[in-house]
């Protein structure tokens, strides 16, 4: 992203902005992406299994699992490549069987790898997705500004590193000014600098008002910048629901404290407390949270001072791996 | 449609492999008049403007190894590279997308013709002056003669879409661009050697061979320009077996048959690639 555009964007409460820009909000109503059952097999092989899936309006959505999870599967068949073998959706409120023309005209995506005409620059591969969809050709300098790319707009496509493949295809999504924006790893291939635009890009496009289900390995990304997510697992959702509610690791208290055992063995003939675990100078103690100072207290008059209390949250990594059962990413 | 047709010319106007056809089909007919124009008995059919008919005479016979390339390639990169979920993803109407390639790919052919003609043109000028005969043959530009004209370029176009056709529908097919051309151009080399063999063998071998596509695609052309030629000449003589309007309608049967298998597998099948 250019200095120039970076400068236009402003972050509150978290939320960047362009400057300019008007946030457009969600409108009321249908979902943005809604599916019913969704099934696909291949032979015997379920692919995908009775999906049943609600993405939000105005939302950044986590489509995460391991490989062979679903996750492609489903975005294709949202997108029209693949036909399902049983079940429904609804993409910004019309069916993807009758309907997907006028989808595909207010969606923007990216599948698995950024795919071009290797013997087309950089522009002249946006030339072309501009024609074919009937996008005036006057927007791409400033989808070009926005990935970045303006520099290398007139290099071959095949020249391009991956990093700026991918910046390309995400501009390739966003030359029709879509409402919906479905990305497969968009995320692929780019360094941390280019992680973190791409983080940015992301918020300012929630902050418009899209829409985007998102899917990704680096979850370390998508913790912090989906509102929701689910995890698939062999074609079947294993859970979704607010990044934040399923990282907060229930009632659960992680104090950090020097003798950790003995103060395991205090806490352990309380009533209130639930369960503890020991790890080292860390005690994992399952009880209300508002126990916090209480416990503090109880310990200090034992001699035993805590130099951290705070409640137990979860990375979304150990989260996956916890309900994926340790199935690869 | 028109956003399709400009999507596809615009790949064509970028990519070099349907130039390096071009100028090996003009390669072709220019060795073609060099190899022709060196034997006196032949020269008469090269002077402008029977050098145009000559040059439709050659086309149609180089197209048998150049048209398949690029329908093969043109079809099975898409998949290779992917860039079929590029397209699909914009606009979902498949058939548009196979009808739009064909016609910008048959729209390359028909120039690729008239580059030809204009090639032929000048090494028939050169001939006729090389050997003393003059630039032009007098007296040959009639209607009957223009008509012939027409319905060679016809002819030649309608025979190189049917090479184009067979490998674009076999790329489409295997999803594979390797595989379309290899089939473009193995079938009409499995065609040759097995005609070979079968007319050896007698009826009913014989038979079938006569109905091979090549069988009338070779036709077609020699026999719809063969009036335009000097009486007596090498080129003037008409086979007359297959007949032209069997030839056509042949062929438009093998094309017909190609275009529903490839509009079928593109509808139906689903995009993993």
């Amino acid at each position: 992203m250019s200095k120039e555009t970076i400068d236009a964007l402003v972050e509150t409460d978290g939320v960047v902005t362009r400057a300019d820009a008007i946030p457009i909000m969600a409108p009321a109503g249908q979902p943005a992406i809604e599916t019913d059952q969704l099934t696909k097999r291949y032979g015997p092989i379920v692919a995908l299994d009775a999906l049943n899936l609600r993405v939000e309006r105005g939302e950044i959505f986590g489509f995460l699992g391991p490989n062979g999870a679903g996750k492609t599967t489903t975005m294709r068949m949202l997108l029209g490549l693949i036909q399902p073998s049983s079940g429904s959706a609804r993409v910004l409120g019309m069916d993807i069987a009758e309907e997907m023309p006028a989808i595909l005209a207010r969606t923007g995506s990216l599948i698995e790898n950024p795919t071009f005409y290797p013997y087309l620059s950089g522009r002249d591969n946006l030339r072309a997705v501009a024609r074919l969809t009937g996008i005036p050709e006057a927007r791409i300098p400033s989808i070009l500004d926005l990935v970045d790319l303006t520099g290398a707009a007139n290099r071959k496509f095949k020249s391009y590193s991956l990093g700026m493949k991918q910046r390309l295809a995400v501009g390739a999504a966003l030359l029709a000014d879509p409402e919906l924006l479905i990305l497969d790893e968009p995320a692929n291939g780019l360094d941390p600098a280019g992680i973190v635009e791409m983080r940015d890009l992301m918020r300012r496009l929630r902050g418009e008002g899209k829409t985007v289900l998102i899917s990704s390995h680096v979850l370390h990304e998508i913790e912090h910048i989906c509102d929701r997510i689910v995890i698939l697992n062999k074609g079947r959702i294993v859970v979704q629901g607010r990044v934040d509610e399923l990282l907060s690791g229930g009632d659960r208290l992680e104090i950090r404290i020097e003798g950790a055992r003995e103060a395991a063995a205090i806490l352990d003939t309380e009533p209130w407390v639930r369960d503890i675990e020991l790890d080292g100078d860390t005690l994992v103690v399952a009880t209300d949270l508002n126990r916090a100072a209480q416990i503090n207290a109880l310990l200090s008059s034992h001699g035993l001072y805590a130099y951290g209390i705070r409640p137990r949250e979860e990375s979304l990594e150990q989260y996956f791996l916890d309900v994926t059962e340790g199935d690869a990413a | 449609m028109t956003d399709y047709l400009s999507f596809e010319w615009l790949k064509l106007s970028k990519r070099w492999m349907p130039r390096v056809i071009i100028l090996l089909l003009l390669g072709g007919v220019l060795f073609y008049f060099v190899g022709e124009g060196n034997r006196v008995a032949d020269q008469v059919n090269l002077y402008f403007p029977q050098a145009w008919l000559a040059t439709l005479f050659a086309s149609a016979f180089f197209a048998a190894f150049l048209w398949p390339v690029l329908g093969g390639s043109w079809a099975g990169n898409e998949y290779g590279w992917g860039t079929i979920r590029l397209v699909l993803t914009r606009r979902p109407d498949r058939m548009k997308q196979v009808l739009g390639a064909l016609v910008v790919l048959l729209a390359a052919v028909f120039l690729a013709l008239i580059a030809g003609l204009i090639v032929g043109s000048v090494a028939g000028i050169v001939i006729g002056l090389v050997t003393g005969h003059g630039a032009l043959a007098s007296g040959v530009f009639s209607g009957s003669f223009l008509v012939t004209f027409l319905k060679g370029l016809l002819a030649a176009w309608f025979v190189a879409a049917f090479y184009l056709i067979v490998a674009y529908a076999a790329a489409i097919v295997f999803r594979s661009a390797a595989v379309g051309i290899g089939v473009g151009l193995g079938s009409i080399l499995a065609q040759f050697l097995l005609f070979a063999v079968f007319r050896d063998l007698g009826n009913p071998w014989a038979w079938i061979a006569q109905h091979f596509p090549i069988i009338y695609a070779n036709a077609l052309t020699q026999d719809v320009v063969a009036p335009g030629f000097p009486h007596g000449s090498s080129l003037a003589h008409i086979q007359g077996d297959p007949a032209i309007q069997t030839s056509l309608l042949a062929l438009g049967i093998f094309m017909v048959i190609l275009l529903a298998i490839t509009f079928t597998a593109v509808s139906f099948r689903d995009v993993t690639d």
